[in-house]
């Protein structure tokens, strides 16, 4: 049988008629989180410091720092570079699995480096490695670690291009142009959660790599910076709370959400004109200290939509980018550029092609483990197989009764 | 005039009477209609054809780009022509096939194979071929009621024309066309468009 749909239909007017009701409180708290950010919109030095002394109490906190600029500002599009190179970067990956016949991982990286408005063929890169877990000294590996060694290699990729693009421009005598390098999502390493100590160790190196990646390319004088769509983050608003907390009572500020439901999204999407950026916030986080100095993690959110239909981004950047006015303002204006390319759907069209380049599809999954087992067995190894529970799955025929 | 013998793409499908080509979207002009081509039949032997169709596959991506008020990017178009797996494909019509050097308007006695390389012939092979028996190869084009024929048979006697008129031989011109009076002699309907399409291709003194 398929899906209960009977029950399903009930659920879905079950919670159509509670919608209502809660819009409406979300309303009032959306209202208020709105008031709060007009009433510390000039206090971000006071707010700033309050938020850090709830993260001296709580590490974990996620929360907004303001800087400089007033919380409720916003920022015109400003002009695009004369000229500036684009690279972009994005990974996918098979992830292991012990039901396959071969425990193996692949990462496949791919990159596209473009130059805006100029008519030159961008250059793209495809980079696929390839780890058989149980040849590896580790043994195994969990998605977690293969997704911290994908993201890990973006940034690694975007360096090491930038740094590429940098010896073209000396050896042809040609002063460089701005480089702005991309990848999609935050740029905080996701992870360092864990509890294992072999998945802590494993992305202990990953991290050390990473803030390597991003020194280099502050060496490298690029541009760096992560792009969150339709973000759900609720950073501003948290800080929101933080400042709408007595001070005696920021020990427990994990407990204290009354704001909960609001996001920054709903916080700037009438803030925000079309291109507009808001101000730039520092991030809290548990890892935050570790990017330090040049490194400190910093964002703004942009309105990559249109006056009747605004859309939201997220943009993460080091802290050298944040207070470079050519590089911040050449970063949100190449960004606009590249969400109009997309019409409606806006989204950087550098971010799509390297997904393009990237993606691993299904066929050439199977064709990986194909030439794997093939080479296995040439060279007299033994290969495993797929498990059973596995194999029934793949049976072909009807799936379901 | 565009380079001759220059690769035109690699063979996707195949059959006895036809193939298909996919080959990167370029600006130059070639592959043309009309155009006569050669793809391998094993060792020094050749299969030949003529392109009836060259169409561009659309996607989502390229739907979007356009789908906007914005003029486009350049660099935008440049890597949607030479970066994505987007192929132009040329559709060709088999006609013949040379063996041990000799020249037949016979169907190949089989398909070349996929992603075998397909090649623009050079102006000597084109005369050679259309020049070789008495036009064997036109009842290929003919025979076919879903191609364009009119068209396709002006596109390639313009092409093959210039050919040997430039090679000295001015009467191929006035051969071929007499050739397609009397294959279509009992087809006054197909005769006239194939006239038709040939007068605006020349001045009709010249046939």
């Amino acid at each position: 049988m398929p899906l209960d749909f009977l029950s399903v239909k009930q659920q879905i007017q079950r919670l159509a008629a509670d919608a209502p009701a809660q819009l409406k409180h979300l309303e009032i708290l959306r209202r208020h989180a709105g008031e709060l950010l007009s009433a510390y919109a000039a206090k971000g030095a006071e707010l700033r410091a309050k938020v850090e002394q709830a993260a001296a109490e709580d590490s974990f906190l996620r929360a907004a720092k303001p800087t400089d600029e007033a919380l409720n500002a916003t920022f015109p599009l400003p002009a695009a570079p004369a000229q500036a190179t684009i690279i972009a970067a994005d990974g996918s990956q098979i992830s292991p699995s012990r039901h396959e016949a071969m425990n193996y991982f692949l990462i496949n990286l791919g990159a596209i480096q473009l130059t805006p408005s100029t008519g030159e063929t961008p250059t793209t890169f495809t980079r696929s490695e390839l780890h058989v877990a149980e040849y590896d000294a580790r043994g195994s590996y969990t998605e977690d670690m293969v997704a911290q060694a994908r993201d890990k290699g973006e940034r690694v990729l975007l360096a090491e291009l930038a740094r590429a693009e940098l010896a073209t421009a000396e050896l042809a005598a040609k002063s460089p142009q701005l480089i702005f390098t991309l990848t999609d999502g935050p740029l905080e390493l996701w992870g360092g959660r864990s509890r294992d100590p072999d998945e802590l160790e494993s992305f202990a190196k990953h991290f050390e790599d990473y803030l390597a990646a991003l020194r280099s390319l502050h060496a490298a004088g690029a541009a760096t910076a992560g792009y969150v769509d339709k973000p759900r983050a609720d950073l501003v608003v948290r800080a929101l709370e933080v400042a709408a907390t007595p001070q005696d009572q920021l020990a427990d500020m994990r407990h204290s959400r009354p704001l909960r439901g609001v996001t920054d999204y709903d916080l700037f999407a009438g803030l925000l004109a079309p291109g507009a950026r808001s101000a730039i916030f520092a991030l809290q986080s548990q890892l935050s200290p570790k990017y330090d100095g040049a490194l400190a993690l910093h964002f703004f959110y942009l309105n990559v939509g249109s006056q009747k239909t605004p859309w939201l981004a997220r943009v993460e950047m080091p802290a050298w980018v944040a207070e470079s006015a050519a590089m911040l303002n050449g970063l949100h204006a190449l960004l606009i550029g590249q969400c109009n390319v997309m019409g409606i759907l806006s989204y950087p069209y550098a971010l799509h092609r390297a997904h393009e380049i990237a993606i691993v599809s299904r066929e050439e999954k199977d064709q990986v483990t194909q030439m794997l087992l093939a080479e296995w067995r040439a060279q007299g190894l033994t290969a495993g197989v797929v498990s059973h529970k596995q194999a029934i799955k793949d049976l072909p025929g009807r799936t379901r009764s | 005039m565009a380079e001759k013998e220059y690769k035109i793409g690699h063979l996707l499908r195949s059959g006895i009477t036809g193939f298909v080509a996919g080959c990167p979207i370029v600006d130059q002009e070639i592959p043309r209609f009309g155009e006569l081509v050669h793809a391998p039949m094993g060792g020094k032997d050749r299969i030949y054809g003529i392109v009836h169709e060259i169409s561009i596959s659309d996607d989502g991506l390229v739907r979007q780009i356009i789908n906007t008020s914005a003029p486009l990017d350049p660099t935008v178009i440049a890597d949607n022509r030479t970066n994505r797996t987007v192929p132009m494909e040329i559709s060709v019509l088999a006609v013949g096939y040379r063996r041990d050097g000799a020249i037949h308007h016979l169907l190949p006695p089989r398909a070349p194979l996929s992603l075998d390389v397909l090649y623009q012939c050079s102006d000597a092979e084109l005369a050679e071929f259309t020049g070789a028996g008495r036009f064997g190869y036109l009842r290929h084009l003919l025979r076919n009621p879903d191609l364009p024929v009119a068209e396709l048979i002006a596109a390639h006697v313009a092409q093959a024309a210039a050919v040997h008129s430039a090679a000295g031989n001015s009467t191929w011109k006035q051969q071929v066309s007499q050739e397609l009076i009397t294959l279509l002699r009992d087809d006054y309907q197909v005769l006239m468009q194939v006239l038709g399409a040939l007068g605006d291709a020349f001045p009709i003194s010249d046939l």
